[in-house]
């Protein structure tokens, strides 16, 4: 059993404690509140947190950390599978190697928690997961899979399959590889469960398959889209009923209407690289304040390893610098992203019975640009 | 204009409260209380800072199409004779909206591709004209001994491939142009490269040298230990590993941005060894260059967030952006401190930046100029 005891709480979902108590025992939060008493307890490790605070551990929805081994660079990347546009059946998980340093990275810098999606070259490149940071084999770390069916509109599937004058070769070829796959895939959803219904045999396609938690909006697509592709993502989302959570989504300051009234959620970033040509042609940050009042869900990701985990503090510092009131900020790194993997029942606040993951810092992260990293507790464990 | 009523952070660790600042002719005319002007701009509870300086960059000479690269001359690995500022394209470097951030300097530096990259220039952020950017031309020439370089020759069959093939032309062309009489006739190159050289000699232009890694550092500092030169190591993510040699060599160090493509010499980067380089008297300023890449205007102050997080004073981090800088390329008489003769490049902030989050910029002067004005923009 782990006790911290007499810190400042930001539980994020039930405002900030101002000196509190949090009993820790299998990996998990057990209670919350301003003074626990444990002399009854026996084996019970105590963290006296006096003038620190204590939030969940932070969370970047959008990486492809474990699938680039920068330091070997005669190796191809295991980011998406870049032979055909369209991979629906794709599983990241399978291309995922812990031992790169950046999940160590993370963790050690207060990221406990990701979602790995595959990479955006194709239209179409399959399922992403929840997982845990720390930990020995990603089978095990991971929390839900899938979490995401991943599509991406723009520059890279026309950058990848054009120059091989494949479809799509265009902006507008993208979205029609997208609409004839869903399209589809709805008629094998539908042609499926008519032969089920009639007690008929039916001969499963994975690649269709992918497309039914989809289509049943049990899993949203996470779509690369930037600019007006925002137009095109808001239209097949209300023609097919399907979730949608947008990332990357600069620009999203001309179609916040479009964002605002379909879209499930907006995952914004990274910001920090250069203006540059298309996509990121206009990246401000401080059009994440704007979404969040619109009543979006809006997280904040540093597309790891585009730019490095460590960073995800200070793409929310920049949110709080551009006029995002910092609670609001807290949440775009803790239980928005949470919400957008779909595991906002363990991980993204400090509530009991989720589970321990926590960090204390000595300053308060995001109002204090000296806040730093006493403790890192992961699933109950002091690993830092 | 006058700026009535900051708080000044001068730059030189003064603080001074509630105090005017009359800009005439692009310059600071004076720095007091009382001062009058008929344009006024009320910075009553705001905090007032010398411009701040990013210390190597090369936006501007890519386009924003990612098609113009023209940040380093790549036909050989060995070009002193090339200048940054023929490359620069004005309105990419306008793009980036560098003054939002504070930010009225740059060092426009040569890439790292080559071991010995050509002259860098400091120029203002802002301007329709390069030469109305210039602040200081021919303010450094650049070199780098990182992987960057392998990458470009070695892959094609070109010397170097290695890290000691890189060391060996470093040397064999200090060694060269320290005594260009015994090379007979010179060509045009080489008599450009030989001028180049002689203001590196004379200690006019620092050598700025891109290296990573503890090895790198100490390898670059160990081969020019024969020449008596201003060195400055740039990138420099373990130049806390390293601190006993650049402390030897009193070698500036200029940091690269920590957050561009995860890479993993940045993981491991001793921040404190860093800033304890800085108070025993070693010039440390902060950039946005990476390996291959220069980033955003927004991640300067993200390696200020890191550096805090080490223990950095407040006015430890302000010498970082500003005065040291200005030491570095030798524009002191112009820039890096708010004081009376130089260049009005001032930034005014609600709160203070280098302490909070929500600190932000409101206004920012160049050269006298408000080249940038937040709007709705309450404060204090």
């Amino acid at each position: 059993m782990l006790l911290i005891k007499n810190a400042e709480i930001h539980t994020v979902t039930d405002g900030i404690l101002e000196r509190g108590d949090i009993l820790v025992s299998d990996g998990k939060i057990q209670e919350v509140k301003e003074q626990i008493d444990v002399s009854d307890l026996q084996d019970v490790e105590i963290i006296d947190a006096e003038g620190c605070c204590v939030l969940p551990g932070f969370i970047d929805c959008h990486t492809h950390i474990g699938l680039q081994n920068r330091a070997n660079p005669m190796l191809l990347g295991d980011i998406t599978e870049i032979t055909d546009p369209v991979t629906p059946d794709e599983q990241v998980i399978d291309g995922v190697d812990i031992s790169l340093k950046e999940f160590s990275n993370a963790w050690k810098n207060g990221v406990t928690s990701v979602g790995i999606l595959p990479g955006s070259a194709n239209v179409i490149n399959g399922l992403g997961f929840a997982a845990k940071t720390y930990g020995d084999n990603i089978y095990d770390m991971c929390m839900k899979n899938p979490v995401g069916f991943k599509v991406a509109f723009g520059e890279n599937p026309k950058g990848l399959y054009g120059p091989k004058f494949m479809r799509p070769t265009s902006r507008m070829g993208v979205i029609t590889v997208m609409e004839e796959y869903l399209y589809d895939a709805k008629a094998y959803m539908d042609a499926k469960e008519a032969a089920l219904e009639k007690g008929e045999e039916f001969k499963e396609n994975p690649e269709y398959e992918a497309a039914i938690p989809v289509l049943k909006r049990e899993i949203p697509i996470r779509l690369h889209c930037t600019h007006n592709d925002m137009a095109t993502a808001a239209d097949i989302t209300k023609e097919y009923g399907i979730r949608t959570v947008i990332e990357h989504a600069w620009g999203a300051d001309h179609y916040l209407n479009e964002l605002a009234d379909v879209m499930e959620g907006v995952v914004y970033g990274p910001i920090g690289g250069k203006r540059t040509f298309f996509e990121s042609r206009r990246t401000d940050v401080s059009t994440v304040a704007e979404l969040d009042r619109r009543g979006l869900t809006v997280a904040v990701t540093t597309d790891s390893p585009i730019l490095s985990l460590n960073s995800l503090i200070n793409m929310a510092e920049e949110a709080v610098r551009q006029g995002t009131p910092i609670d609001r900020a807290e949440r775009m790194i803790t239980i928005n992203p949470a919400k957008i993997l779909g595991v906002e029942d363990r991980v993204g606040s400090i509530e009991p019975g989720k589970d321990a993951d926590l960090v204390i810092w000595k300053h308060v992260p995001l109002r204090d640009m000296d806040a730093r990293i006493c403790h890192v507790i992961g699933g109950g464990k002091v690993l830092l | 204009m006058l700026i009535k009523g900051g708080t000044l952070h001068i730059g030189d660790g003064r603080i001074l409260p509630d105090t005017d600042i009359l800009v005439q002719n692009g310059k600071i005319a004076a720095i007091g209380t009382g001062l009058m002007d008929k344009e006024v701009i009320d910075a009553s509870g705001k905090e007032v800072f010398p411009g701040f300086i990013d210390a190597a960059d090369y936006a501007g000479c890519i386009d924003m199409a990612y098609h113009a690269h023209d940040y380093s001359e790549n036909s050989s690995p060995v070009v002193p004779y090339v200048n940054i500022k023929h490359s620069v394209d004005p309105d990419e470097v306008e793009r980036q909206e560098f003054y939002k951030s504070g930010i009225t300097s740059m060092v426009m530096v040569p890439g790292n591709k080559n071991v010995i990259g050509g002259m860098a220039a400091v120029l203002k952020t802002t301007g329709i004209n390069i030469n109305q950017m210039v602040v200081k031309e021919q303010a450094a020439l650049k070199g780098s001994v990182i992987n960057t370089v392998k990458e470009t020759f070695g892959s094609r069959g070109v010397k170097p491939s290695t890290r000691m093939g890189m060391m060996n032309l470093l040397k064999e062309t200090f060694a060269k142009y320290q005594k260009p009489e015994e090379c007979g006739k010179l060509s045009y190159i080489e008599a450009k490269n030989r001028d180049i050289f002689q203001k590196v000699f004379a200690k006019e232009v620092p050598f700025v040298v891109a290296a990573n890694t503890k090895a790198e550092i100490e390898s670059v500092i160990e081969g020019l230990k024969p020449y008596d030169v201003k060195l400055a190591i740039c990138n420099a993510y373990q130049a806390g590993q390293a601190k006993e040699a650049i402390l030897e060599a009193k070698a500036a160090v200029i940091l690269g941005e920590f957050s561009h493509m995860s890479s993993e010499v940045h993981y491991d980067t001793d921040f404190e060894a860093i800033l304890e380089l800085e108070r025993q008297g070693i010039p440390v300023a902060i950039s946005l260059l990476t390996d291959d890449n220069v980033l955003g205007r927004e991640c300067l102050f993200w390696t200020v967030s890191k550096l805090k997080k080490a223990g950095a004073a407040e006015e430890q981090i302000l010498r970082m952006l500003t005065v040291h800088p200005a030491e570095i390329f030798g524009i002191a008489d112009v820039a890096g401190t708010l004081e009376v003769g130089k260049d009005a490049d001032i930034v005014i902030c609600c709160g203070n930046p280098i302490e909070a989050c929500d600190a932000y910029v409101t206004e920012t002067l160049i050269r006298g100029q408000m080249v940038y004005r937040k709007e709705e923009a309450v404060c204090c």
